[in-house]
């Protein structure tokens, strides 16, 4: 719908591709976020176990040739991210300490199914091998098949639980 | 010619704040399209908003053009990018559960920070909840290994699976997003002159 707060969506598609095309001019790679939080969960186990977590038949990738899961990509665009967040956000007028949920919803149960619901979008990140940003936009672009599949898969269950949990947002 | 640092490695430090710089603008961007708002987003799926699907297919077709026209042109080694390789039918049930994930939690990964950034509380227990389920994951992964591995293809594009040049795909792709744009201004007209009477 058309909100006036925000950029018009066909501009900041065009902003977005822009960027993602510089990223693939600079780094020789794509743009991410799921891959922060994996990389972070595996540092905070470390220090806890550090021989059974870089060995670790999913994590040890993280720690090939002596390296360190926070020292990534990933890590450094994710903090950009929150700082170009924030500064648009404190610019635009649109920084407010918030919940959101629907008008039948209640704030509390928003909060444990946020919560409930970021578990189950972090497994499915790791399946699909990224997120939006990392499957639907850069392989998108890329053209790459596992993307255009992941992007139909997210685009078929997404209205079925839309329909299913109407009263969070409806 | 690119890829830039793949070419000529910068120094650990300019590498860093160069990634801090392009994560800032890709954050300022996902802010300033109004996807800190879980209406907007969730919108998408309630075929009340389209904000999403504007953004996302505008900014994949951008990409790709800009992407197999600088390799044409001899501008970047496309040979150097690096293109995730295909798990399909991991990748088939990663998208179902991120699609119930994503309407559970109103975000992506990567929304859910820009929210937090704007002061979003919701997308503090999204951002939580992520990383508890980045420890189920790795602590399942034993049960999880075989359907993690399930559909290898390897590093495969769409215009190599159906035998045709890239920009075939592109304009396909161009097209269904244009289609897909038509019908979203469609909606959206009908549903402001509803709002109207």
């Amino acid at each position: 719908m058309k909100d006036e707060r925000f950029w018009n969506p066909y501009l900041s598609g065009f902003l977005l591709g822009l960027v993602l095309l510089l990223t693939f001019y600079i780094f020789g790679r794509g743009l991410g976020a799921s891959g922060f939080f994996d990389r972070l969960a595996a540092a905070i186990l470390y220090p806890f176990s550090p021989d059974a977590i870089s060995s670790h038949p999913y994590w040890h990738k993280y720690f090939y040739h002596g390296r360190f899961p926070l020292d990534n990509f990933l890590i450094y665009l994710v903090i950009g991210v929150f700082m170009g967040g924030l500064i648009a956000s404190l610019i635009a007028g649109d920084f407010k300490v918030r919940t959101q949920y629907g008008p039948r919803f209640s704030k509390g149960k928003r909060l444990i199914w946020a919560f409930i619901g970021g578990i189950i979008l972090a497994i499915a990140t790791r399946f699909s091998r990224g997120c939006t940003s990392g499957q639907a936009l850069t392989g998108g672009a890329e053209l790459v098949v596992g993307s255009w599949i992941f992007a139909f898969s997210f685009f078929f269950a997404g209205p079925i639980t839309a329909v299913i949990i109407k009263k969070m947002w409806r | 010619m690119g890829p830039l640092f793949k070419i000529s490695h910068p120094s650990h430090a300019v590498y860093i704040i160069v990634t801090i710089i392009i994560g800032m603008m890709f954050g300022a961007v996902l802010e300033r399209a109004g996807f800190i708002s879980t209406k907007k987003l969730t919108g998408v799926f309630y075929f009340d908003d389209f904000a999403v699907l504007k953004v996302m297919f505008t900014a994949i077709v951008v990409a790709s053009v800009g992407l197999y026209f600088l390799s044409d042109v001899g501008l970047i080694d496309i040979g150097r990018v690096y293109f995730s390789k295909t798990f399909w039918i991991s990748q088939l049930v990663g998208g179902l559960l991120f699609g119930v994930g994503f309407m559970l939690t109103g975000y992506c990964p990567g929304t859910s920070v820009v929210s937090l950034a704007s002061g979003s509380i919701d997308a503090l227990f999204v951002v939580l909840g992520m990383l508890s389920g980045m420890w189920v994951f790795g602590g399942l992964f034993s049960i999880f290994k075989s359907l993690y591995y399930a559909g290898k293809l390897g590093r495969i594009t769409l215009p190599e699976v159906f035998g045709v040049n890239h920009w075939v795909v592109i304009i396909i792709v161009a097209i269904m997003a244009a289609g897909m744009f038509y019908g979203a201004e469609l909606r959206e007209k009908y549903l402001r002159e509803k709002d109207k009477l």
